[in-house]
């Protein structure tokens, strides 16, 4: 039993590993410096930590993402609750949410550069902009699958609105509402990389743009892998633990 | 809606005052329906699917607010407290079973304290902290009759609530409700198919039918409350109701 609940952790150790030994071969018998070992890189990850902005960039990244993320789960999940509940706005912004579900990301920042300047205000709108759709679809459709006979409770006992949201609606909406947090968390992080790339003067993704100009495959890798590293645990010890909290009476 | 006060001398509960309502495909469920609903008394509303008996539950619930008419309730009945024991559970699968019955308390320490004794008289004392999704179907079904009575309600609505258990469970319930219905001294409207349960239950059984409802026929019975579903007693009632009101019976799908 024991051996069995551990099997899949033993199985993703085993396959992290597997990447690091299939690189480390590699680099080996290439032995290029555009094609650097695992510990060059460990050795770059400390110098940049010790001697380079690193830490700095990171904050940067992570700050506009957490705010770019916070306004679009915020406005996205009242927009998204105000569409399921009221029909006129659905076929009225239906349209708006499916142009923006399908707006390439890349031509909303080169619209927000070129209006607002090469800016935080540009850059973090456009952010927001791409994941709002998301966020709303997602609420949209939990909001209408919520369970009707729920609310006949709220009625017949005359529950206030707070018990309502708290015990009745937001309980039904979790499961959209992670959906929504995870999806959006993992797409964000990527296009405000882009978005640095482009127009900012700080950032990990800055920083991604100044490695490739000088091949500097090493600072890159190093740069990438402490980033991913960090998401990893934001996903594991803070996105995983929530969702487990939310949904646990479902897994028992 | 349901709060328009009336001075009545008599023990009068609730009265409903020429009910109009249509359903979905706007034809009339219910049409100029009245009815009376006496103090203490336990009213059975017995009719063939369709006819509009949930409807009119739902309209006395306050779920149901689109309608013409009027409900009425005693003057001299200070205080409403309705509770309801839906068709379905109705239970928050989030919510353990302590937790379902204590959302319609006001976090007032007696009405916790009330909330243990009602779940440890449904005999669920060990059961406070699971989770309907693991529980079985006739201890959700007694998650929701002690949900109905930890508000010490003074109406209790009940809408077939015996209707998908086994029999044994369905009467070991029945018995339950009814002890818990006497104890609380409770004005109650039970909706149901079986005439038996409606007379296990009522001092008085309304049998409707017809589209727009229409009560077709009333009885006031007069039974020992610890009457089991299967006592003679009961039986007896029911196979003088079938051999009087034959026809009726026929159109109830009795």
């Amino acid at each position: 039993m024991k051996i069995n609940s551990s099997l899949p952790s033993i199985f993703r150790s085993l396959s992290f590993l597997t990447i690091i030994a299939i690189w480390l071969i590699l680099s080996y018998f290439i032995e290029h410096r555009l094609f650097p070992s695992p510990y060059n890189v460990i050795k770059d990850i400390g110098y940049h930590l010790s001697e380079g902005e690193l830490i700095a960039d990171t904050i940067a990244t992570f700050t506009r993402a957490f705010i770019s993320f916070s306004i679009a789960m915020i406005l996205g999940s009242i927009i998204g609750y105000l569409l399921a509940k009221i029909k006129i706005l659905d076929y009225f912004f239906d349209s708006w949410v499916i142009i923006g579900l399908n707006i390439p990301a890349i031509v909303l920042v080169i619209l927000f550069y070129i209006w607002l300047g090469l800016t935080e205000t540009a850059l973090i709108a456009a952010v927001v902009l791409n994941k709002i759709p998301i966020v709303i679809v997602n609420i949209r459709e939990g909001t209408k699958s919520m369970e009707k006979n729920y609310f006949q409770i709220g009625k017949v006992y005359q529950l206030n609105n707070l018990i309502i949201w708290t015990k009745i609606i937001l309980p039904q909406l979790y499961p959209y509402l992670m959906t929504s947090a995870r999806t959006g968390l993992s797409l964000i992080w990527k296009i405000v990389l882009v978005f640095e790339l482009l127009g900012r003067g700080n950032g990990i993704g800055f920083q991604l743009q100044v490695f490739f100009s000088f091949f500097d495959i090493s600072g890159l890798l190093a740069y990438a892998i402490f980033f991913m590293s960090i998401i990893l645990i934001i996903e594991n010890f803070i996105m995983i633990p929530i969702e487990k909290k939310a949904t646990h009476w479902r897994k028992l | 809606m349901i709060d328009i006060l009336f001075n009545n001398i008599n023990k009068t509960f609730l009265q409903v005052d020429a009910i109009n309502k249509k359903n979905f495909n706007s034809l009339n469920i219910l049409k100029n329906f009245n009815l009376e609903i006496k103090n203490n008394e336990v009213l059975a509303i017995v009719g063939p699917s369709g006819i509009g008996k949930s409807t009119l539950l739902n309209i006395l619930s306050g779920n149901d607010t689109d309608f013409e008419g009027q409900i009425k309730i005693n003057r001299n009945i200070s205080d409403k407290k309705m509770s309801f024991i839906f068709q379905a559970h109705n239970l928050l699968p989030w919510l353990t079973a302590l937790e379902n019955v204590l959302l319609i308390c006001n976090k007032h320490s007696l009405e916790n304290n009330s909330a243990y004794e009602i779940l440890n008289e449904v005999g669920l004392k060990d059961f406070i902290n699971v989770y309907p999704n693991n529980l079985s179907g006739g201890m959700k079904r007694r998650v929701s009759i002690a949900r109905a009575f930890v508000n010490k309600p003074n109406i209790l609505l009940m809408d077939e609530p015996f209707v998908s258990l086994e029999k044994p469970l369905a009467n070991q319930l029945r018995n339950q409700t009814i002890k818990l219905i006497n104890k609380n001294k409770v004005t109650a409207v039970l909706v149901t198919h079986d005439l038996k349960e409606a007379i296990m239950f009522a001092n008085r059984i309304i049998f409707c039918n017809n589209s727009p409802m229409e009560i077709v026929l009333e009885k006031n019975i007069a039974i020992n409350d610890m009457s089991d579903y299967d006592s003679d007693e009961i039986d007896l009632i029911y196979k003088k109701i079938i051999i009087d009101h034959p026809l009726i019976l026929e159109a109830n799908h009795l």
